[in-house]
């Protein structure tokens, strides 16, 4: 192998140095020659004769330069730098063709680009961890299908007996309160782990240690690791940090290490403290461990579930309870696990788009080429005539369209890094996952090479291939318009740009199907009054108020004094503020049989709210009444419930009366306790509240908030005064209670509502731009070839004119092919937009997926823009005065 | 097939510069030419020219080093001379020829019987 990378090295050199080495063998050669011409002379030649023999002798020096040159260097490298140089010079010369053909591959490549940075993100970079394909989540599933915890005792069992996992671990998420003599109390999302948690992930900390297995039990000393944003923003990056001594959840602990930064596993964790399992977990009562594993070496992911299913039979058949809750065992990829499910298809559809309005882009490229390379069909055969293989003038052209499409490349990347920045911007206030990153890295600018090359060719093949097939004796003849060359050439350029028309009539109907239900969420009227009502957050440390008492005492000090305030008029509590919903629950029916386990059971959503809550959300009651302050304790206890509720559950009758049960929550504790029955007490107007899959309209039951009154609240306050005034008289009430107590940031009800609706707000933009960069692509490609159309038959135009063809005549000549093209384009469009958009019903909100108010607007939208193309083309071709165009050449 | 041919010129051609090189010392490209054609009795007919593109090759691969100097005649001419590396090289193709030749030569004894 030296000896070949000997000669590779030492012909790359020779090419590097091509002109000396050159003059070098004609010296070489002439030495050669005169020494030939020496031993003539001597044997008495005349001068000018030995040398013409010696020449004779030696061979043809121009052809051998050539030769010693191909023999010495690496000949393709040298054509290929050849072709470059060309190309660069042709760019040059046609500077706006080449402008043209750049912009065009630049928005086509751009929008590629940040359609795979968003692709990569999700997919492809995924979790950082070392290995983190290897790593699999591991729950149990529910008979329903979704996913359910395991206890720690089903946790142990695994990792005891599974072979084909290196390591299990788990943790379970919660809001965890820090304090210290530092800075004041905050809450932080966290995680109990097991210790070997960051073990089975690969991640190492920062500083200081890892969990190790004594600090599970339960009277190790408590150790808390802290994430990187703790790290910097309350502790200011110490050094000392490690050892230092703080309370977590009101409770002593040590803090024993700090995570790098974007290190937030699970969840958005920013603390983690060991997992220290009490009897119940262990004892199998309670399932709130979420588990994952590595996958041992050579293992697969099939091998790995047929293990699990085994181990889980096992747990199943020996504990009556969970043959009845859980069906089986999930084994998924982080991916799917933790990458949530409207998303995925979401980013899909993203992708597809970019390689439409990709495709878009060459294909109005090709068009250009192919109205220059109809040009240069004069120079291609002389290339023919002169010798050149049809493979070498094809490969030339390609050279010439890949050069150009990395030029657009270039000025892509820099659009992409706009979009790519403009896109992360605005998914942050979404507030995603904490290991997407939307950046361009290594990974994406390999990508855009490969597609500036792909591109290259995918737009030059067809022109390069039409040319080269030129009859040179033709082209040669005819002063390069071959009439017949053209007439081909031209009834390709427009299938090209039948095939643009369709593709963007695809994509304006997905743009015009995301756009109509985004401005349908925006024209949905909530159903309540959202002007002067704003939410605030409050979080009760666990540490001052442990008990429900407790927390009923603050707020029953805190509403009164609040109602107080001038200028508010209305305030309630509430777990969750609309248009969210609360955590879900099964709900049993009166008609149901109650012994039936989990499987069928429908799903209804919980919020908890104080007496008030309708009237300051100014929601009516039609049926039924209230909350009153009894109802808390009272011994029917009563619900509200939603309309949709009403309506999906107890169609065409008066639910006011009726019962409703809630099946017993095995998340806290297996079987325990039977059906909880409640009474309807009243039926909300409908309203905005619910998640976000069913646009926030679920089926929801409100139950009384000091029933079982949770740390977390959000008040809801209805005002005239401006949200700081407002933040600053609660904060001094809430505060003249606890002045330890902290009120999260205000919003108000717009700002809310724009919170939730901001992931549609991105992806209906998105969409828009994609589809107008697609739209401007097409006319303008459109425009390109009527204007080749109508320059190429001038001539023909002048001889329909001289034999007197009307100007209308001569217009509808044109006219007709523009429609043509446009009808082509919507017959081949149409059908697929409306299949692909059936597909993409997932994030359709209010709208249908083959709505007429959005099929109608890009009917309308591709004409007017169609027409608008061909209308400058169409007027020069009526234009035309015959008796110059006769004489044109 | 007419490259299958030149390839084996080629490598014939690179044996016997390697041989002659290595038998009579340094020489420049004229010498190398005439050497050949000498002992093949104008059984080998080529471009004199030719035989640069081979040496050029041999160069690059290091068998032969070249360098400039004078002739006996007072002329300039570039010399080149076998290496270390060349000369293993002709070892082995030596032995590769004998070989294949013994073969070839056995075979058409064979056919001829």
């Amino acid at each position: 192998m030296p000896t070949r990378l000997r000669l590779l090295v030492a012909r790359l050199r020779a090419l590097l140095a091509n002109r000396r080495l050159d003059e070098e063998f004609s010296e070489e050669l002439e030495s050669h020659i005169t020494f030939l011409a020496d031993e003539h002379i001597a044997r008495g030649v005349a001068p000018p004769e030995a040398r013409r023999l010696a020449v004779l002798r030696v061979g043809n020096p121009t052809s051998l330069r050539l030769q010693h040159r191909d023999a010495r260097s690496v000949p393709w490298l040298q054509d290929l730098w050849q072709d470059l140089r060309f190309a660069a010079r042709l760019i040059v010369k046609d500077r706006w063709l080449s402008a043209a053909a750049v912009a065009a591959i630049a928005l086509g490549i751009g929008a590629n680009t940040v359609g795979f940075t968003i692709i990569n993100a999700a997919f492809v970079r995924g979790f950082s961890f070392d290995a983190a394909d290897r790593l699999y989540a591991i729950s149990w599933r529910h008979p329903a299908g979704r996913r359910t915890p395991a206890s720690v005792a089903d946790l142990n069992d695994w990792r005891d007996q599974a072979r084909t996992f290196s390591g299990i671990a788990g943790y379970s998420f919660d809001l965890l309160d820090l304090s210290d003599n530092v800075a004041p109390p905050e809450q932080a999302p966290g995680s109990r782990v097991t210790a070997n948690h960051f073990a089975v992930l690969r991640q190492q900390p920062l500083l200081g240690r890892d969990f190790v297995a004594a600090d599970e039990r339960r009277d190790a000393e408590p150790v808390v690791i802290i994430g990187y944003d703790i790290w910097k923003n309350r502790y200011a990056k110490a050094a000392d940090v490690l050892g230092r001594s703080v309370r977590v959840n009101g409770r002593a602990a040590t803090i024993v290490g700090v995570m790098p930064e974007r290190m937030k596993f699970p969840e958005n964790s920013e603390l983690w403290m060991p997992l220290v399992p009490t009897d119940e977990q262990v004892a199998r009562r309670i399932r709130s461990v979420s588990a994952f594993g590595r996958l041992a070496d050579g293992v697969s992911a099939e091998a790995a579930v047929t293990e699990l299913s085994g181990l889980a039979e096992r747990i199943r058949a020996a504990n009556p309870d969970y043959a009845q809750q859980v069906a089986g065992i999930r084994v998924e990829t982080f991916l799917q696990r933790f990458l949530g499910g409207a998303v995925r298809p979401m980013f899909i559809t993203v992708m597809a788009a970019v390689i439409f309005v990709l495709l878009i882009a060459c294909a109005n490229v090709a068009n250009l080429m192919l109205s220059r390379s109809t040009h240069r069909a004069r120079e291609i055969a002389v290339r023919y005539s002169m010798g050149a293989t049809r493979a070498r003038v094809i490969r030339q052209l390609l050279v010439e369209s890949v050069a150009l499409s990395a030029v657009g490349g270039a000025a892509g990347l820099g659009l992409a890094w706009i979009g790519v920045g403009a896109f992360d911007a605005a998914i942050q206030t979404s507030q995603p996952p904490y290991w997407l990153v939307f950046a361009i890295d290594y990974r994406v600018l390999a990508y855009v090479a490969g597609i500036c090359v792909a591109t290259g060719i995918l737009f030059g093949l067809a022109p390069a291939l039409h040319v080269s097939r030129h009859n040179q004796n033709d082209a040669l003849k005819e002063g390069g318009r071959g009439p017949a060359g053209g007439r081909r050439a031209s009834r390709f350029a427009g299938r090209l740009v039948v095939a643009e028309l369709a593709l963007t009539v695809v994509l304006l109907c997905g743009a015009g199907l995301m756009l109509r239900s985004f401005l349908a969420l925006y024209a949905t009227d909530p159903g309540f009054d959202v002007n002067g009502l704003a939410r605030m957050r409050l979080h009760l440390q666990p540490s001052g108020y442990p008990t429900v008492e407790s927390r009923n005492a603050f707020f029953d000090r805190l509403l009164p004094s609040l109602a107080a305030v001038p200028g508010l008029s209305h305030v309630a509590v509430t777990t969750n503020a609309p248009p969210l919903d609360g955590s879900e629950r099964e709900i049993v029916l009166k008609g149901d049989r109650q012994d039936h386990p989990g499987a069928d059971r429908p799903v209804v959503s919980t919020v908890a709210i104080t007496p008030g809550y309708f009237t300051a959300l100014g929601v009516p009651i039609p049926r039924g009444r209230d909350f009153s302050a009894l109802d808390a304790t009272a011994s029917d206890r009563p619900v509200i419930i939603s309309a949709v509720m009403a309506e999906r559950y107890f169609p065409g009758q008066d639910p006011v009366g009726d019962r409703v049960g809630f099946a017993p929550d095995e998340r806290e504790g297996a079987a325990v306790g039977a059906v909880d029955w409640r009474t309807i007490v009243g039926v909300s107007a409908p309203f905005l509240q619910g998640s976000s899959d069913e646009a926030f309209r679920s089926a929801v039951v409100y139950i009384p908030f000091r029933e079982d009154t949770p740390r977390s609240a959000s008040l809801l306050v209805r005002s005239s005064l401006p949200p700081a005034a407002l933040m600053a008289d609660v904060r001094r009430a809430v505060q003249a209670i606890d002045p330890d107590q902290p009120v999260l940031t205000i919003q108000t009800m717009p700002e809310v509502l724009a919170e939730e609706r901001v992931i549609y707000r991105i992806f209906a933009t998105l969409f828009a731009v994609l589809a107008a960069i697609a739209l401007a692509l097409s006319s303008v490609g459109l425009y390109a070839v009527m204007a080749n159309a109508v320059t190429q038959r001038t001539q023909e135009i002048g001889v329909r004119m001289a034999v007197g063809a009307q100007r209308w005549q001569v217009s509808w000549l044109f006219l007709k092919r523009a429609l043509l093209h446009l009808l082509l384009g919507l017959a081949l469009g149409m059908p697929a937009a409306l299949a692909l958009a059936r597909l993409a019903r997932f994030r359709l909100v209010e709208v249908e997926p083959n709505d007429p108010v959005t099929m109608v607007g890009i009917i309308v939208i591709l004409a007017a823009v169609s027409c608008a193309a061909a209308v400058l083309p169409v007027r020069k071709a009526a234009r035309v005065d015959p008796s110059v165009a006769l004489r044109a050449d | 097939m007419g490259e299958n041919k030149s390839d084996i010129l080629q490598g014939t051609l690179d044996l016997m510069v390697l041989k002659t090189l290595d038998a009579m010392g340094p020489m420049h490209g004229f010498g190398i030419a005439r050497r050949i054609e000498q002992i093949a009795e104008d059984a080998l007919q080529i471009n004199q020219g030719t035989i640069y593109l081979c040496l050029i090759r041999l160069v690059q691969q290091g068998w032969i080093d070249a360098e400039w100097g004078t002739s006996e005649n007072n002329r300039r001419a570039k010399f080149y001379a076998i290496s270390k590396s060349g000369k293993k090289q002709l070892a082995e193709e030596t032995r590769n020829w004998e070989r294949v030749s013994g073969v070839i030569g056995r075979v058409l004894q064979l056919s001829k019987r």
